[in-house]
This record gives C-alpha cells, sequence and structure tokens, in this order.
C-alpha cells in the first residue's frame, strides 16, 4: 500500500520537471503547449479522497505555475480539472463500477474508455487555461482552436505514454 | 452553526474547489499584469456607470463641508487683498504702513438667527477662542452683516442690520454724501438711509457703500441700493434702500478683525476729553 504514496510522489516531480524542463520549450507554431502534467491527476487511484485529489492538483499547478512565471493560472486550470474528474469517472464508470485494486489506466479499462476520460478533462483543463490566458471572450473562435488542438496534442501524448512508459 | 458546519463538511469538496480556484485568481490577479489590466477594465466600466450616478447624489452631502471650504478661502483671499491694499501698494508709490493688513478676515457659521423681530440677533460658531471681540464688523460676500455685541468661548452674537438699535454709517457710492442706515422694523428687505441732504442728487438704484467713519466696518463694503426717494419737504431725504444681503439665506458670515481699532478708539477718546 505505501508503494503507492512513494509512486505517486515520485509521480508528481516526475512530470513537473518533464513538464518545466523539456516539454515547455516545445511550442508548435508558436502557440500550441503540450501540458502532459495533467497526467499525475487522471493516474490518481480511484480512491483517492476528494479533498486530497483538488489540493494535489493545486499543488502540481502551482508547482509549474512557479517555473512558468505565471502564478495561479496552471493551478486554476488543474484545479479546475480535478474538480471535473469525480464526476467523470462516475459517467463513464463500467455496469459494475471501479474494482478495487485497479488504476485508471489504458491496462485495466481499455484503450476506448481512457481516451473518453482523457479528452474530457484535458479539454476540460485546456479550455480553462487558455480561457484565463487570453481572458476575453473577444477572439472566442482563435481560443478555442487552440483548446482543441492543444488537447489533441496532450492526448496523444498521454496515451504514447501509457504504452510505453506505463505498461503496467 | 453546527448544521452549517455539517453542511460545510458534507460539501467539502464543492467548497475546496472554490476556495482553491479563488486563490489561484488572487494569485493570477497579484502578478499577472495583463489579466489585472484586463480585469479592473472590465469591471470598471461597470462600476463606473453606477458610480457616475451615484456621485450626483453623493455631492450632495458634501455641499456643506465644500461651502465651509470655500468660505473659508474667501476670507483668506480678502485676507491677502487686504494685505496687498488697493493701490497704495502700486510700484512707485510709497508704502503706508498703516494700510497694510488692517483689516483681518475671519469665517463663520451662522447657528441661529431671526428676521421676524424688531430686535433680531445672530450667533456664528466662532468666539474669543478664534479671536472674536465685541464689536468686530460681520459681513458677507454680498455685503453688511451686523456688529458683534457677544463673545463666548466658542460662539457670539451679532446684532444685525435688521435690528432697531443698530446704527450705520453710510455712504452714497457715487458722491461720497454719507448718512445714517437704521431699519424701521418692517420688511427685512428694507432699511432706510436718513442725513442725506436734499440737495445730493439721489436716484434709484444708486449704491450705498460703508463710509469706514467708525472703525468697525472696513470702507465700502456693499450695504444696498436705493429702492425709491420720498421728500416730505424736510432737509433731508427720505431714502428707502434695499439691502444687498438676504438675511433669510445668511449662511456664512465673515467676521472683520480691524488690527488699528484700539488705536484710533483711543485717539478718539483722547480728542474728546479734551
Amino acid at each position: 500500500m505505501i508503494n503507492i504514496y512513494i509512486r505517486n510522489i515520485l509521480r508528481f516531480f516526475t512530470v513537473v520537471l518533464l513538464q518545466v524542463l523539456l516539454l515547455d520549450n516545445i511550442q508548435l507554431g508558436g502557440y500550441l503547449n503540450p501540458y502532459f502534467y495533467v497526467i499525475f491527476i487522471l493516474l490518481l487511484p480511484f480512491e483517492t479522497p476528494k479533498w486530497l485529489l483538488i489540493t494535489l492538483a493545486f499543488m502540481l499547478g502551482f508547482s509549474v505555475d512557479l517555473f512558468n512565471g505565471t502564478p495561479g493560472m496552471h493551478a486554476s486550470a488543474s484545479v479546475f480539472m480535478a474538480f471535473m474528474r469525480p464526476f467523470t469517472l462516475k459517467n463513464f464508470s463500467p455496469r459494475e463500477g471501479y474494482e478495487s485494486g485497479t488504476f485508471p489506466r489504458v491496462y485495466y479499462y481499455g484503450i476506448e474508455w481512457f481516451t473518453k476520460y482523457t479528452v474530457i478533462l484535458i479539454m476540460s483543463h485546456q479550455l480553462f487555461l487558455y480561457l484565463v490566458e487570453s481572458f476575453h471572450f473577444s477572439d472566442i473562435l482563435f481560443t478555442l482552436a487552440r483548446v482543441i488542438l492543444s488537447t489533441i496534442l496532450t492526448t496523444v501524448l498521454i496515451l504514447l505514454s501509457q504504452f510505453f512508459i506505463y505498461r503496467k | 452553526m453546527r448544521n452549517l458546519l455539517y453542511f460545510f463538511l458534507r460539501n467539502n469538496f464543492v467548497f475546496l474547489f472554490i476556495l482553491l480556484e479563488g486563490l489561484s485568481f488572487l494569485l493570477i490577479f497579484q502578478y499577472n499584469a495583463f489579466q489585472r489590466s484586463t480585469f479592473i477594465g472590465q469591471t470598471r466600466s461597470i462600476t463606473s456607470a453606477l458610480q457616475d450616478n451615484f456621485s450626483g447624489l453623493r455631492s450632495y452631502f458634501h455641499l456643506r463641508i465644500e461651502n465651509e471650504v470655500l468660505s473659508f478661502e474667501n476670507a483668506q483671499l480678502r485676507n491677502e487683498l487686504a494685505a496687498r491694499g488697493s493701490f497704495e501698494n502700486m510700484p512707485g508709490m510709497v508704502v503706508d504702513s498703516v494700510s497694510q493688513t488692517s483689516y483681518h478676515y475671519i469665517p463663520s457659521r451662522v447657528i441661529t438667527s431671526s428676521i421676524n423681530k424688531q430686535y433680531n440677533y445672530l450667533t456664528v460658531n466662532k468666539g474669543s477662542n478664534n479671536g472674536i471681540y465685541p464689536d468686530m464688523a460681520a459681513i458677507t460676500e454680498t455685503g453688511v452683516v451686523g456688529i458683534v455685541v457677544a463673545v463666548s468661548e466658542n460662539y457670539s452674537t451679532i446684532i444685525p442690520v435688521l435690528n432697531r438699535n443698530f446704527r450705520l454709517s453710510a455712504r452714497l457710492k457715487k458722491n461720497m454724501f454719507f448718512g445714517i442706515v437704521e431699519w424701521e422694523g418692517r420688511s427685512p428687505q428694507y432699511v432706510s438711509l436718513r442725513e442725506i441732504p436734499v440737495h445730493v442728487d439721489v436716484q434709484p438704484g444708486d449704491t450705498v457703500v460703508t463710509s469706514g467713519f467708525s472703525a468697525v466696518f472696513p470702507e465700502g463694503i456693499l450695504v444696498g441700493t436705493i429702492e425709491s426717494i420720498e421728500d416730505s419737504g424736510g432737509n433731508f431725504h427720505e431714502i428707502k434702500l434695499k439691502l444687498s444681503t438676504d438675511y433669510r439665506k445668511l449662511y456664512h458670515v465673515n467676521l472683520i478683525r480691524f488690527a488699528h481699532k484700539a488705536e484710533i478708539e483711543e485717539l478718539e477718546n483722547r480728542t474728546r476729553n479734551d
């Protein structure tokens, strides 16, 4: 059981460092940034208490913010994403519910389930992030285009990671 | 209280969400100039429309203070004017030390006043603590008011023109003939000007100002304008004078301290005793 805690703590630091040191330097077309770090929120165990989930999301977003020099932006988007997670899980739950001892991963619940789950949450995160970043609705179409493209990019990265890094 | 606590605990997820989002936005507005300026700009356009409407209303509540400030400023400006003299201080003229700062103006506010009695009095909110003493002149921007008769620490009473005991030395502005202004106890708008000889050319509309003979009022303060002249065959005109000051809406009064008053009075007493 202690294994889960250590693994998640390590994952926290790994994704933050990966994000700020490597992925933040990738800017496709000058606009798109893959936000891989949110995989931490996706992969938290089903049994995670809601308050811990949302607090961890804040800490995760805030860590990324500190490196990016944008205090509050990633934090607010991550908190929003964490807030959406329980409802999304409930919506996509299998008929029997989530079995104990399993994790929200492709390995346990299949690629279709994981893709739906990921796209919804990544979309909510990106939408919130880009809306806060642009902070007005005047060029909403441009913002939405960024959201969709960025969601696709991040989802592809996360799906790939499921096959290459998190095999089990 | 207990139920409220349970309510928060039951919905801790939602409240934690709101709390953390609030914290995030606080950080955003604190440290991100663009978002802050946009946020302020957006809210400003909404609030300023509301504030515009309210400030019109609110300004009425400040009118009293504004008025006091203005009357204070008026008094100061008059002081400066008195310090400069009228034309004695023109370049090339010999400066007369007596004419410098001979009058000092102290603003005050009327607390009680009456106009409907035969012997009316005013009370103002400045007293001996503010350097007021009896026999100081009281004027407004529109003209003479009266003379201070009694002084306490913080208040003083003024005997206005509208009192049957009041006498004021006044002169015609155009030809310097002087007479006595007194009130006959009827309309608060009219007084009579006596002791102007019949040979003097007086026309309705002529301006009457203080003569400056009494060492109380400075020279040339407006008293009123001549309304009508009735001659009944005596040696003097019987002139009805319309007061320039409306005593029914008297609010701010400037009290005048005359620096050389004691000197003049002492001189006059000495002359009389001789």
